[in-house]
């Protein structure tokens, strides 16, 4: 997964499918990805834990753009950029 | 019993005793009062006493979170925040955003309710069941920013904070908390009432799962709502501008004016300061509350000049910025930033301090208040002046101790009478002048608010002038108002009977706020009263009808006003100011009178008719203005009814206890 930090705007829908889709729960803390305050502000850079598997929900519950496959890393965990 | 949605427990927290317990929530509560906004109202009319000096440690702080909130429902990030509010004696729903109602969810809660007041200043730490006084006298004098970063810096940057500046600690009659740094949360004085107990903020997270019953066919709504979101033509255009993509409609709607106060100015010059290039010049980023999909909370940058460097945020960039440049004649972008940057960080309001501040220097102007009332400082419109005022005001400093009372406040001090001295209802400044904007809905909102002058419960299509007519007829279907009463709404005479919509639009907005959804117009218009029930049903479990779910939302705004009548509060609070029916000089020489949306001149006769109708369509008595026991009885608020009836409130209605009582449903538990 690639993710743009600059379009991330910090709504965390993201956290909230991948919880959902892994266990069936609304729950930011079971996602398979991290969004994160950078500098204690109110910017933000999204993190990818080992648990991704590149499944790509995210990307479709990402109304600002944020995120994207990448094809190169299918099933396997991915960094940000 | 276990519900989807709910977490199923409330937390109770005494701040004199230092001591918190949990107990379950009610089932049959939750159908009837849904969460956040509508369980709020119940507790407070159960655990505020009637009579409760609002500084007191018998004032109790509700924070209630929805159903929805926390879940991928878009814009579900909502808290409701309801307290005595010091300012006006009365009670409402303040609201805020960002991520701090979704944690008080995560942690496991559906409402947290603060009482009593700590020996000395403390900050309260939730982190899913372990539950914390800690101290905050390193934080006592901090402004909200400073404290706010303090305490992401030692408790984890993942928690929601609700937090006061040094106005709440001082006990302003209209000082705020603020939540997450950028949204201002509690307008009428929860920064006091939080100062009061001692209470510097609220540092809530979690780690709970939000689960929902049917999650197949809750993602289904979802989804629809994705789908509906991205398909938005103007989506794209509301993430980049924010609530400054209404800037134009203001325009349209305002004509060649933009009046706040007594000042005015021309509406070339407010675009040049307070506009979309103006806004474009200063946005540093915008950012979402916690799964919504318009990101409008907007970081502001100063990158050059004296300033240079000075980060602020808001969520409405021109609204703040406005009464600066229009009472105060400030004609620089970056100095109307910077007072709002003061006022944020001391955790004042920003509409009832410029009503204040404009109070006052007009009063200094007349030579009521003279040199010996500033301590020999002369007031004038400007910059200098706008932020010395401001200061003052948050540190109670010489004539601030009489500001940080409130523009009632300030008439009293000075021998001025409220209703003459003050665009002031109930005791809060009225945020539009309907002899500029005509009177929509928003307007008409401001004098019936139990709150006090407030409009954000009155939003409809009239606040963009030029609207048309059937817009008003799919608003109200959307809300939920049965077909006679879009016909009763669309008034023959009048076209737009705004008394009669009004009271679909603050149920309406009670709906909203007590499943968590926010209200902002831009994620407003995706949703109706059907969808709503499809996705409450789905998340709880409880098979809700479309007509169910209004009819929450009238409960709840029943036992608001049931509460406030318990206060005296009545249909003679609910005062058109006089100097509306005044007319008021616009810079090119034109005379603005008061008027209906539609353009039609409203005289007193005309005001007292749009209130005849609003309580008409409420069900309420006309004289007094007050819920009648069959209006109670309907909604299965007996126990209220008959706790107004005792106290001999109910008056003229009580006869109707005997003969009106219809088939209440879903019935709720007696109360007090």
């Amino acid at each position: 997964m690639v993710a743009e930090w600059t379009k991330c705007r910090g709504c965390q829908s993201c956290q909230l499918i991948c919880s959902f889709r892994r266990a069936r729960v609304f729950n930011p803390t079971k996602a398979a990805l991290v969004v994160k305050r950078l500098g204690g502000d109110t910017e933000f850079g999204v993190y990818f834990t080992p648990r991704c598997d590149n499944c790509g929900v995210c990307v479709r519950y990402c109304l600002y753009g944020a995120l994207s496959r990448d094809p190169a890393a299918a099933g396997t965990a991915a960094g940000e950029r | 019993m276990s519900l989807g949605g709910y977490m199923g427990k409330l937390l109770y927290v005494d701040l004199t005793a230092g001591e918190a317990r949990t107990e379950p929530l009610d089932p049959a509560m939750a159908r009837a009062f849904l969460g956040g906004f509508g369980l709020n109202m119940k507790l407070a009319y159960d655990l505020i006493p009637p009579g409760v000096d609002p500084l007191s440690p018998q004032n109790v702080i509700i924070l209630g979170v929805g159903p929805l909130t926390g879940t991928l429902a878009p814009g579900s990030a909502r808290v409701s925040v309801t307290t005595k509010f010091p300012l006006s004696n009365t009670i409402g729903g303040g609201n805020g955003g960002v991520r701090t109602g979704a944690q008080i969810k995560l942690a496991g809660y559906d409402a947290v309710i603060i009482s009593g007041k700590a020996a000395r200043p403390v900050y309260l730490r939730i982190k899913d069941e372990e539950v914390a006084l800690r101290p905050a006298q390193g934080l006592w004098g901090k402004d909200i920013y400073e404290s706010t970063e303090a305490l992401w810096a030692a408790e984890g940057d993942e928690a929601g904070i609700l937090a006061i500046g040094q106005a709440g600690e001082n006990l302003g009659k209209y000082a705020l908390a603020f939540t997450d740094k950028i949204a201002a949360t509690g307008r009428g004085g929860l920064g006091a009432v939080m100062g009061a107990k001692n209470l510097k903020a609220i540092v809530v997270s979690g780690s709970q799962d939000v689960t929902v019953a049917d999650s197949k066919r809750f993602m289904k709504m979802v989804n629809r709502y994705f789908e509906r979101i991205r398909s938005y033509a103007l989506h794209p255009e509301w993430i980049s501008l924010g609530m400054q993509r209404t800037w134009a409609d203001t325009a349209k709607r305002d004509g060649s004016v933009r009046k706040l106060g007594t000042a005015m100015v021309g509406m070339e010059e407010a675009d040049r300061l307070c506009g979309v290039p103006a806004y474009l010049n200063f946005r540093k980023a915008n950012f979402a509350c916690f799964s919504c999909p318009m990101a409008d909370k907007e970081i502001i940058e100063i990158k050059a000049g004296e300033a240079k460097g000075l980060v602020t945020y808001t969520s409405s960039f021109s609204s703040k910025l406005e009464p600066f440049v229009t009472m105060f004649e400030i004609h620089s972008t970056e100095q109307a930033i910077r007072c709002m940057n003061a006022t944020n960080r001391y955790g004042l309001d920003n509409q009832d301090l410029v009503g204040v501040m404009d109070q006052v220097i007009h009063l200094y102007e007349q030579g009521v208040i003279t040199p010996a009332d500033t301590g020999g400082v002369a007031l004038r419109r400007d910059f200098d002046t706008a932020m010395r005022l401001i200061e003052w005001t948050a540190l109670r400093q010489g004539l601030g101790d009489v500001m940080a009372e409130g523009m009632d406040g300030v008439c009293r001090r000075f021998g001025q009478d409220p209703q003459r001295g003050s665009l002031a209802i109930k005791g809060w400044r009225s945020h539009f002048d309907p002899r500029v904007t005509g009177m929509g809905t928003m307007e008409f909102e401001m004098v019936v608010n139990p709150r006090g002058g407030h409009h954000t419960s009155g939003g409809g299509p009239a606040y963009s002038r030029g609207s048309a007519t059937e817009k008003f007829a799919t608003h109200a279907n959307r809300m939920g108002a049965p077909d006679e009463a879009v016909a009763r709404i669309l008034d023959p005479v009048v076209g737009f009977n705004a008394g009669r919509f009004t009271r679909y639009s603050e149920d309406w907005y009670a709906v909203l706020n007590a499943l968590g959804m926010c209200v902002r117009l831009q994620i407003n218009r995706f949703h109706s009263i059907g969808a709503l029930a499809e996705l409450y049903s789905s998340a709880t479990g409880l098979e809700t009808t479309p007509r169910e779910l209004a009819a929450a939302g009238e409960r709840a705004w029943n036992v608001l006003r049931a509460w406030s009548a318990r206060e005296g509060f009545s249909r003679k609070d609910d005062r058109f100011p006089d100097r509306w029916f005044e007319p008021i000089a616009a810079p090119a020489g034109q005379q603005l009178r008061l008027h209906h949306y539609f353009g039609q001149p409203l005289g007193r006769g005309d005001a007292e008719q749009m209130l005849d109708d609003y309580y008409d369509e409420r069900g309420w008595d006309e004289r007094s203005g007050i819920p009648t026991a069959g209006k109670l009885a309907s909604l299965g608020l007996e126990g209220v009814a008959e706790d107004l009836r005792r106290r001999d409130i109910l008056g003229a209605c009580r006869r109707e206890l005997q003969t009106e009582a219809g088939p209440p449903e879903p019935r709720v538990a007696a109360s007090p």
